[in-house]
């Protein structure tokens, strides 16, 4: 079974950005021509993130899904600040065929279990920020890798599959946008016998860091956001309106350690 | 007129739906009401969630009846939950009756066979040989990837049905059924490409 292959999304303001550790945001255009373009390439799922919602606490990315999701037909999970069960039915209704949740469910579990029985398991996507804490212990933040919740991954993963979630992605704040390959260790903080899919997200910056995952049967699937976004930098800059920000593209920069890789690529290893 | 009525009972992701119709260029609904469903060429049951707060919500609305009602007359097209509705019962959160539209079972995949009980990817899809030349969407869906994400699926199925099977890595399930005016789906075909957006043309169109 292959592994598959998402393409994160960060939004801010309506505008795609990337950050380094979720910080230091860089702004690198209109959301819609990169998914377009991860669409036309072969991406098996988009996974759109407001990066601002959770720690705003307001959610505004609903026109980005609809606008997207009219063009795009392979699954879209839509996270950022998701709190109420109308927060979700509001992105389904733009067009999200999943929701990713991270804080609203570490500061309420009990909207998860709710959130799992009104919309069912495969709906509901857990979304975790881990920060090593010393030696192969493992810590899950919230608001966008801000804040420690105090609970352990081990733990947390432990709630979440009892609570009944549907899926996993698990994003490694220290390596978010640092190009130098997922934290493996991590891993080891997984259960052998997960029953639900897990995917990484965080440090993928060469063909390399894929494929030192492409036979680990604990990874089902590939979340990656700069090492695509620099391979689709010259379509979204053909296809642009001068709408939106591009000095950061057309500085012509790429920031350190990261390879723009196409899906076809990653593919090919997987 | 051609016009398509999605079934809205509160719940899933019935907008992907309809976007994946508008793109075909075709007039649809999103409705939760018999009658204005009963104007409509043909009908979407789609449905993420679990089988016994949906079959609950469709009873609210009698919806239960207008697809039994309409099952011999109009095509129907089941999506994941909505597909397993149509089946006679599903063992999802205890024993539950379908719809009955289809005589057959929804049951769990099993540890035993499997080690993710959810099946989420892209799987290839084959028409079952028995009975392939009955098949109406063979051209559609034979060898093509599709979409799925679920934990139950169909079994036991009424041995005069066309049937497509895949896997959940090695084990083989029942992945769509075709029936008189009815085609059920385990897997996504408005979040499966182009492939996906194939198999709603021809039914559209059929």
């Amino acid at each position: 079974m292959n592994k598959r292959v998402i393409s994160k999304i960060d939004i801010k303001n309506n505008t795609l950005v990337k950050g380094v550790q979720l910080e230091g945001l860089r702004t690198l255009g209109n959301p819609k021509k990169y998914a377009d373009y991860y669409y036309q390439n072969g991406v098996d799922e988009i996974f759109l993130m407001d990066v601002v919602a959770s720690l705003y606490e307001r959610n505004n990315i609903g026109t980005i899904v609809k606008d997207i999701a009219s063009d795009v037909f392979v699954p879209i999970t839509v996270g950022g600040g998701l709190r109420s069960l109308h927060d979700i039915s509001d992105m389904l209704k733009s067009g999200a065929d999943k929701t990713a949740i991270n804080t609203g469910g570490l500061k309420n579990p009990e909207f998860l279990v709710n959130a799992v029985k009104e919309f069912g398991s495969s709906t509901i996507v857990a979304n975790i920020e881990v920060v090593r804490k010393g030696e192969g212990s493992y810590e899950c933040f919230y608001d966008n890798g801000r804040e420690s919740a105090n609970i352990s991954l081990r733990r947390w993963i432990d709630d979440l599959i009892s609570i009944g979630v549907g899926e996993i992605i698990l994003t490694s704040v220290l390596d978010d946008g640092m190009g130098h390959g997922f934290d493996e260790n991590i891993l080891s903080d997984i259960p052998v016998n997960l029953q639900i899919p897990l995917i990484v997200h965080g440090g993928v910056g060469s063909l390399n860091h894929v494929q030192a995952l492409s036979k680990n049967d604990k990874v089902d699937g590939f979340a990656i956001a700069s090492a695509l976004h620099y391979s689709a930098k010259s379509y979204v800059m053909e296809n642009t309106n001068n709408e939106g920000n591009y000095a950061y593209l057309n500085s012509g920069r790429v920031p350190l350690n990261i390879e723009p890789l196409s899906i076809n690529d990653i593919k090919d290893i997987l | 007129m051609r016009r398509v009525g999605i079934i809205d009972y509160g719940q899933g992701n019935i907008f992907s739906i309809g976007k994946a119709i508008q793109k075909l260029q075709t007039e649809f609904v999103i409705s939760e009401n018999v009658e204005e469903l009963s104007s409509c060429s043909h009908i979407v049951l789609p449905g993420v969630g679990a089988f016994p707060s949906a079959m609950r919500k469709l009873k609210e609305r009698n919806l239960d009846k207008f697809i039994v009602d309409i099952s011999d007359e109009k095509p129907i097209m089941g999506i994941c939950l909505g597909a397993q509705l149509l089946f006679s019962s599903s063992t999802e959160l205890g024993l539950n009756q379908g719809l009955g539209v289809i005589n057959g079972d929804v049951v769990s995949f099993n540890s035993n066979n499997v080690s993710k009980l959810m099946n989420v990817g892209w799987r290839r899809t084959y028409v079952n040989s028995k009975r392939s030349d009955l098949a109406l969407y063979k051209e559609q869906i034979d060898k093509q990837e599709f979409y799925y994400v679920h934990k139950f699926h169909i079994e036991n199925c009424d041995k005069s049905t066309v049937q497509y099977l895949s896997r959940n890595q090695d084990y083989e399930f029942v992945s769509a059924v075709e029936y008189k005016n009815v085609i059920a789906c385990q897997f996504h075909p408005e979040k499966s490409r182009e492939q996906g957006l194939n198999l709603i043309h021809k039914f559209i169109t059929k």
